[in-house]
């Protein structure tokens, strides 16, 4: 699980990586997440 | 402590809690002979506990056997620094280093890099709290993170 700047940056590294885009969200959701 | 007179599941906590006690305290996983010297018990004995606990998905190791990954953790230098209480740790993705954090349950200071850009990027977790931007990404569906873990 990586950290991107923006979602275009998602975008970008996916499609270099010739990988479908994954699922992504804000940190503030996944650092709640991480307390669970 | 013998090994051979405790269950499996037993003296296979006792490494798993030492491991995490000298990562937590160090900020370093340790190796299989460190462990057995603070636990007293034979190294081969360690090792085949390793080997277990990775086998149950608590640990991954490399080819020689030493451990790459108590989670959050890693045991080999990553992009994801966490800092906290004066102790640097390596986690193994932006999601452990939050991990990290939470484990610890203190302020931490979280240095990664854009993958993308490669532009770096420094998070803060300050009284409960994450304090920075950007968005986390996860490439793989977790059915499919052991697939291959090191590359989730």
């Amino acid at each position: 699980m990586l950290l991107f700047r923006s979602e275009e940056h998602v975008e970008r590294w996916s499609a270099q990586h010739g990988l479908p885009r994954g699922a992504s969200m804000s940190l503030v959701t996944a650092w709640a997440l991480a307390h669970a | 402590v013998n090994a051979n007179a405790m269950s499996i599941d037993d003296f296979d906590f006792l490494v798993r809690r030492e491991v995490y006690d000298v990562t937590i305290r160090t900020g370093r996983v340790p190796a299989a002979p460190e462990v057995a010297s603070a636990l007293t018990e034979d190294v081969d004995d360690v090792r085949a506990s390793f080997a277990r606990l990775a086998a149950a998905r608590v640990l991954v190791l490399d080819d020689d056997r030493n451990i790459v990954m108590a989670a959050p953790f890693s045991g080999v230098p990553t992009l994801f620094t966490v800092l906290a209480n004066g102790i640097s740790y390596f986690a193994n993705c932006i999601w452990d280093a939050l991990g990290v954090a939470a484990m610890l349950q203190a302020d931490a200071r979280i240095e990664t890099t854009c993958d993308d850009c490669g532009t770096a990027s420094s998070l803060r977790v300050e009284n409960g709290a994450v304090v920075g931007d950007g968005i986390v990404h996860f490439a793989v569906p977790a059915r499919r993170w052991w697939d291959d873990i090191l590359f989730t």
